[in-house]
């Protein structure tokens, strides 16, 4: 059964973190500046982190500097992100393979549905391009940060 | 914070507040302002009421808790920087993560999810 979160919630992909980051100047970097603010203003939004997106950025951060993993897990709590262990079930990623993405990508869009996100975060093309559903809504650091803007999230 | 809204500025440069607002503020003219990252936020200088009072003793810890937070994130992209990791072209970073996708995805979780079908990355879009 997947678990609904209350406030509006959102899944972070692991591009958004590493590029926002690694280039200060963009948008993903703004969305992480935005966030980190909002939630320890207000506290209204519930940043998701799949385990497997936790495990990207580890490795990304681990290469460039053993040190840096620390201070991911720094941010994570500045975000009071919540870390999803459970795994999705094997039809649910099937569901997502059908629809066209590499399975190792079906993986985490189905760990978005499994968990009940109402927004998935990503700056990778497949998802942005080719992933329609009606489980939760596909959108970029840009467009998310307009609807902050917009008080539409 | 409990509750947020909408409030106007006039061409004139007069701030219009909502009509909940105004009444709560009745005899309250100045205000300090302060400048984030994303927003600013106009804080009332005096809170006689017991409910302004309790709205302006929690702000101070959620703007420090913003500010230190924030600071936090300028460190880590500024050790990250150092690190190199501002010489990637976005391409390029999102090439290398999708390698360690794969890479993690084989090394973890594929024997999990061994009825489904495994086949190669689509044609990038």
């Amino acid at each position: 059964m997947p678990i609904s979160p209350t406030p509006p919630s959102l899944l972070l992909d692991s591009n958004e973190f590493i590029l926002g980051l690694s280039l200060a100047d963009s948008a993903s970097a703004a969305l992480l500046c935005r966030l980190v603010e909002r939630i320890a203003l207000r506290g209204d939004i519930l940043v998701i982190v799949p385990h497997m997106v936790e495990q990207e950025v580890g490795r990304n951060l681990q290469a460039l500097d053993t040190r840096l993993p620390r201070r991911f897990y720094r941010l994570l709590q500045d975000l009071t992100a919540q870390v999803e262990y459970a795994e999705p079930p094997g039809d649910l990623v099937q569901k997502y393979r059908h629809l066209g993405l590499a399975t190792e990508d079906a993986y985490i869009a189905a760990a978005a549905e499994h968990t009940g996100v109402r927004y998935f975060i990503s700056e990778n093309r497949h998802f942005l391009q080719r992933l329609r559903t009606d489980a939760f809504a596909v959108l970029d650091a840009a467009t998310c940060l307009e609807m902050m803007d917009r008080d539409k999230l | 914070m409990q509750k947020a809204g909408v409030a106007e500025l006039s061409p004139e440069g007069t701030l219009v507040l909502p009509a909940e607002v105004k009444a709560q503020l009745a005899d309250t003219h100045k205000f300090l302002v302060i400048w984030l990252e994303g927003s600013v936020l106009l804080v009332p200088t005096s809170v006689p009421s017991v409910g302004r009072t309790k709205i302006a003793a929690d702000l101070p810890a959620r703007l420090r808790r913003a500010r230190f937070a924030l600071r936090r994130l300028s460190a880590f992209q500024e050790a990250i920087q150092c690190a190199g990791g501002s010489q990637k072209t976005p391409e390029e970073i999102m090439e290398n993560l999708r390698t360690i996708r794969r890479r993690l995805w084989e090394e973890e979780y594929v024997h999990k999810y061994a009825h489904i079908s495994h086949s190669t990355i689509p044609p990038a879009g």
